[in-house]
């Protein structure tokens, strides 16, 4: 009786670790790292996207590759429900892959004294697209046609990503309005930089990390402009208010 | 032999305890910073006969006696870096309401004001005789350091302490704000005060301790100052300034073939300007006045990249020049329109400081009062900063004396009161003009450029109104 008592009062009342395995799942995906679809997708990634582009023929080369049965592919795509104005379910799930694991990998080998600029990072993700810039255009297709995948995945991760950005760089983050504000700039300086890398023919993509770098500066000046008039706004309505003040002091 | 001990010991404690808990020197007045605004402020206070009865102390972190002081007698040959312009009400409130004679032959009255804009040539010319005085701050400090030591008064009217911080401000009843405040000194020594003046600058203690709040920005400027000599005496006496998109450069006439230079300019540029060779920065002087933006950013990027001679800048700067010059229509016009050439720079003279502007929300408490830079801190470029701090000193002893005529204590919120409601308004214009001037010509955004530009053409054309404003610079708006 004494003895289950004890066992009783062991357990706690909140959720701890010590009661739980960790989840292997990474982020918003269903599966994690040890997986055969993440070995499946990450395969086609690195080897079959770069040749082929965002498509099932990227996929089924990977699964002939690593030896499964192409039928794998109907399972690779479960989680996503079909749609008649997408693109099957597999390559939906392709692409949700890139997205993820290319924003993990951004906040993977960060040293922990001393944060990268925002721009360093900015850069490096997409840096991180080089591999498949070529099917750029089609991956960008893919995230914004209209419809549930737009509005569950791409844009979640797209907002995801300038959090990542902002979080593991040096940058100031704000606690009020700016909050939204800086983020939004940036999905907007990340997405503009991308339609030009799909565009860009210069070596080594030099023109587009030229076009990001200037894209960033011009919305972080922005961002300036608008802390200086507020920061000059405040200071006037307080000025005016000490200036009265002094007048009404028995001068 | 056990008593004698004890009564050692006994003695030790009660000399122990003494010192731990000593009791607190009266003052009536004690000013925290020996700057131009502090000594001045107890200069002026020792020569007005209502408030010389005051026993005041001052107390300043620096060698004032051994550095300052022997400046009165035995000035350097050369020209020091620190160099204010004083307008003619802060002169003579020095001269006649504090009694000091400033060194005359290193005073350089000047006659106007020579200002153009860096990316249009838009020129304004203000002409004033003796629209100010250009004056190296040891000047002024050391000469009031002498009308003091003049004076020779007995140390309980004057008690004038340097190399001593302030360690602790405190009221003497912690409830209560209007109690006097005991300062308490590096070196053990405690005050209790009526009034307490913080003319301690910037990062001003006393303001610290008297949770005023000081509101404003900083530039992201720098200031980059040196005194230079000049190829000839100047044909002009007066100021150049010249607005360059990264920050106004003015030369400023001293006597003879000397002048000192503020140039304002970003953080890197001038991290450069103090590293490159003083032939290179001397040049570099010479171009800025007479060469167009795009010539100077090719020679800072030459510079930053280390790919260019001393020979082969000084001589392409001259190339330059001279291209400029031919197109003029006469010769004389260089001297009216351009100052006079630098010959070189005093090597070690070139320093550089941060730019800001900041104003506390009030200038006084129960028991507290702040003057000079404690209040108020500004960008140089209308040279009103020192004059902004003798302004404060003048109306702060008016309206002391006028307490004192009345009979009011002199460190309550009513005795302190008129001196805010004099300066504030004053303060605020000329603040708020320096920054609107300051980011008026910090951008080259071609409609505003165009604006400016238009602008000052007019005023320039228009008396009255160029008259108002030269008015305004050399009576510190009063």
């Amino acid at each position: 009786m004494f003895k289950r008592l004890c066992q009783v009062s062991l357990r706690r009342y909140h959720p701890s670790k010590g009661e739980h395995l960790n989840s292997s799942r990474l982020g918003p995906l269903n599966y994690g790292l040890d997986s055969p679809q993440y070995a499946v997708l990450s395969h086609a990634l690195k080897v079959s996207v770069p040749v082929v582009g965002f498509n099932e023929r990227a996929i089924v080369h990977s699964l002939n590759q690593l030896n499964y049965p192409s039928t794998m592919l109907s399972v690779i795509g479960a989680s996503n429900s079909p749609s008649l104005l997408h693109s099957s379910p597999a390559v939906m799930e392709l692409v949700k892959f890139h997205l993820v694991q290319k924003r993990l990998q951004l906040s993977q080998d960060l040293s922990s004294e001393e944060k990268p600029s925002l721009e360093d990072l900015f850069i490096k993700r997409l840096e991180l697209n080089v591999p498949i810039a070529g099917h750029l255009s089609q991956l960008l297709s893919h995230v914004s046609v209209p419809g549930p995948f737009t509005v569950d995945t791409a844009l979640p991760e797209l907002h995801r990503l300038s959090d990542d950005l902002i979080y593991y760089s040096n940058e100031k983050d704000h606690h009020d309005f700016a909050w939204y504000s800086k983020r939004l700039g940036i999905s907007c300086a990340y997405v503009s930089s991308e339609l030009f890398m799909a565009q860009d023919k210069s070596h080594n993509y030099e023109e587009t990390f030229q076009f990001a770098r200037d894209k960033l500066q011009r919305t972080m000046q922005l961002g300036e402009y608008y802390n200086n008039t507020e920061e000059w706004l405040w200071y006037t309505l307080l000025n005016s208010i000490n200036l009265a003040k002094s007048q009404m002091a028995r001068g | 032999m056990l008593a004698r001990s004890a009564i050692v010991r006994k003695y030790a404690l009660r000399k122990l305890a003494s010192t731990a808990t000593a009791t607190p020197k009266l003052t009536d007045v004690l000013i925290v910073g020996g700057g131009p605004a502090g000594l001045t402020l107890a200069a002026a206070l020792k020569s007005t006969p209502r408030l010389q009865h005051l026993k005041t102390t001052l107390v300043d972190a620096s060698d004032l006696m051994g550095k300052v002081a022997p400046f009165y007698d035995s000035p350097p040959e050369n020209f020091t870096n620190r160099v204010v312009s004083l307008t003619p009400p802060s002169k003579s409130f020095i001269e006649t309401k504090a009694g000091a004679r400033m060194l005359e032959d290193r005073i350089q009255p000047y006659d106007g004001m020579y200002v153009t804009d860096g990316l249009t040539n838009a020129t304004l010319n203000m002409e004033k005789d003796s629209m100010a005085y250009m004056v190296e701050i040891l000047n002024i400090q050391s000469s009031l350091l002498k009308r003091l030591e003049e004076l020779n008064l007995p140390s309980e009217s004057l008690q004038l302490m340097d190399n001593t911080k302030v360690a602790s401000i405190e009221y003497s009843d912690p409830e209560d704000t209007t109690s006097w405040p005991i300062v308490t000194l590096d070196n053990g020594e405690v005050f209790k005060t009526r009034l307490l003046v913080g003319a301690d600058g910037f990062n001003s203690p006393v303001r610290k301790f008297s949770d005023i709040q000081s509101r404003g920005w900083f530039y992201n400027r720098f200031g980059v100052v040196a005194t230079m000599k000049l190829e000839y005496p100047p044909y002009k006496l007066r100021g150049w300034q010249r607005f360059l998109p990264t920050g106004p450069i003015a030369h400023l006439a001293l006597p003879d073939d000397n002048a000192t230079l503020v140039w304002s300019t970003t953080e890197p540029l001038s991290r450069l300007l103090r590293e490159i060779t003083p032939e290179q920065f001397t040049g570099l002087v010479n171009a800025a006045f007479v060469l167009e933006d795009s010539d100077l950013k090719y020679f800072y990027r030459q510079l930053e990249k280390g790919t260019i001679s001393n020979e082969k800048l000084l001589e392409d700067i001259n190339f330059r020049t001279e291209q400029v010059y031919d197109s003029l229509e006469n010769d004389d016009l260089i001297d009216e329109i351009y100052p006079p050439r630098v010959k070189s720079i005093l090597g070690p003279s070139r320093a550089r400081f941060p730019l800001k502007m900041f104003h506390a929300d009030t200038y006084c408490k129960d028991r507290i009062a702040l003057v000079g830079d404690a209040a108020h801190a500004t960008h140089p470029l209308a040279g009103q900063g020192l004059n902004m701090g003798q302004g404060d000193v003048e109306a702060l002893i008016k309206a002391l004396e006028k307490a004192s005529m009345r009979g009011h204590d002199i460190g309550s919120l009513l005795s302190l009161q008129p001196f805010w409601a004099e300066r504030y308004p004053i303060n605020n214009m000329l603040l708020g003009m320096t920054d609107k001037l300051h980011k008026i010509y910090g951008t080259d955004f071609a409609p505003i450029v165009a604006l400016r530009s238009l602008g000052v053409s007019i005023m320039n054309k228009v008396g009255p109104l160029k008259n108002l404003i030269s008015g305004t610079l050399s009576d510190s708006g009063k």
